[in-house]
């Protein structure tokens, strides 16, 4: 089974809308969007297209002009063509083809009919404006698989390998598309792991791009920074031209964790959104009254430790976890309920399934901690 | 989302009405700055009507207080609902944005 990702299910939409204003602009029985797919064509990048609309896909896409066949019969490109000669008995093909940004040709819009027929000049002049209109949402969606690259680019790939501990990260783009800026990322450090959640204001390339630096300042910083406080302010020295050149700020939990001792230092900007669930079900919330990164040149960050104890699970989150759970302020009563008694992949598994519940209109982000309970 | 502005005692009261997000963040950052460049750079943002507040809001209330304060003013806020308060406070911006309770007071605190 396959599923739709959110830029494909929104372009569907789209493209649906598209395709229904063409039909009643033209009256046309049949109207394509047709998309070449790498080696074949795709309907929309909805599945296999009728073999019928990949052949008229391929005429139109030949020619850099829009495409009008009054009489299928008559013209040499469809005379002999099995779906004029047999059904469903094509008489008029008028189309235009759709590029990418760079002048690739990667499909067709167009439509069908069974009767031979012509094109009013406005109709004429419309064909060319759809096709761009079309043409222009594929080159959004294009930047947005862009930016969902970048911040794909920015996710760890393994978990830590730290005997003891167990770790599971989860970053899940906002429901109707739109790619945000949040993030998680660890690494290891002398004797333990660094860990940190991100969130950069906005939505999209910028917010990506920003996010990208954020994490290279960070662990640029954290190699030689062993305070995270001290080392969250050098990375926001670096960044603040960054941030105020585009009126943007960085809210993060930045943390340290000593595997030996179990002591896991943090500093957070503006995040707020951190939790400690012991092992006998109790929770803590991590907080601090520090600003977000890019809002105050003077601000600096103090390290705040915690000892994290045999079971006890640390759960930093972004906002948009918010909306998972009736009442956003029970959300930690909520985390605290079941967190501490599975494995923190199931805790990732449990948060993705509310996901699918809800729509939830922003990013969300969680990176989890578990110290293994002693045997 | 629409913005209704008045003039009181030499500061420029701003009031949105409605999504203070993504889309809407941009007008109000113009209309600052237009306020900013007209020598209005006292500024009131009435939060009432603002039904719900997001980073890209407020990074707009941030970029106005920088963009006031370096033309020689200030920008304060007064009367968030819910919403906006919690938004505010969980990201401690409540400290550099401190919530007046109403707009006449929010320059006499």
């Amino acid at each position: 089974m396959s599923t739709l990702t959110t830029t494909e299910s929104a372009s569907e939409a789209r493209f649906d809308r598209i395709s229904r204003m063409a039909q009643e602009l033209f009256e046309a029985p049949i109207v394509s969007v047709t998309l070449r797919d790498r080696n074949r064509l795709g309907r929309a990048r909805r599945g296999p297209t009728s073999d019928r609309d990949d052949f008229f896909a391929e005429l139109i896409m030949a020619e850099s002009d829009t495409v009008v066949i009054n009489d299928a019969t008559a013209d040499p490109r469809t005379t002999f063509s099995p779906y004029v000669i047999g059904p469903p008995f094509i008489r008029f093909a008028a189309g235009h083809r759709l590029t990418t940004s760079d002048g690739e040709v990667i499909g067709a819009l167009f439509l069908l009919d069974t009767e031979p027929r012509g094109l009013a000049p406005s109709q004429l002049r419309a064909l060319p404006d759809l096709a761009d209109w079309a043409q222009r949402e594929l080159h959004n969606d294009e930047e947005l698989d862009r930016a969902g690259a970048v911040q794909q680019a920015l996710l760890p790939r393994t978990a830590p390998d730290l005997p003891g501990y167990a770790f599971a990260g989860l970053n899940v783009a906002a429901q109707g598309g739109g790619v945000g800026g949040d993030f998680y990322d660890w690494y290891p450090v002398t004797g333990g792991v660094q860990l940190t959640l991100a969130d950069v204001m906005g939505k999209g390339m910028g917010a990506a791009l920003i996010a990208a630096t954020t994490r290279a300042m960070l662990r640029g910083v954290s190699a030689n920074v062993p305070d995270v406080g001290v080392g969250l302010g050098q990375a926001a020295q670096l960044l603040m031209g960054d941030l105020a050149e585009s009126s943007a700020f960085v809210t993060a939990f930045h943390a340290r964790l000593d595997a030996a001792s179990g002591r896991l230092q943090y500093a957070d900007a503006g995040h707020g959104l951190s939790v400690l669930i012991r092992a006998d079900g109790t929770s803590e919330r991590l907080v601090s009254s520090s600003l977000p990164l890019g809002i105050d040149a003077n601000e600096t960050w103090t390290a705040i430790t915690l000892q994290i104890d045999p079971g006890d699970t640390l759960i930093s989150y972004s906002d948009g976890l918010l909306e998972l759970f009736e009442d956003p302020d029970k959300t930690i009563d909520e985390l605290a309920r079941f967190a501490s008694r599975v494995p923190v992949d199931s805790i990732r598994q449990v948060l993705l399934a509310y996901e699918a519940m809800h729509v939830v209109g922003d990013d969300l982000t969680a990176v989890m901690l578990r110290r293994h309970p002693d045997p | 989302m629409d913005f209704d502005i008045a003039e009181q005692n030499g500061v420029t009261v701003v009031a949105p009405r409605g999504r203070l997000n993504m889309l809407a963040a941009p007008d109000l950052r113009k209309l600052l700055i237009e306020s900013i460049d007209a020598g209005r750079a006292q500024i009131v943002i009435d939060l009432a009507g603002t039904e719900f507040i997001d980073s890209s809001g407020l990074g707009a209330l941030v970029g106005g207080l920088k963009s006031t304060r370096a033309a020689g003013g200030d920008l304060r806020i007064a009367r968030a609902p819910e919403q906006v308060a919690t938004a505010l406070k969980l990201t401690n911006l409540d400290r550099v944005l401190p919530i007046h309770a109403e707009v006449e007071s929010a320059f006499h605190d």
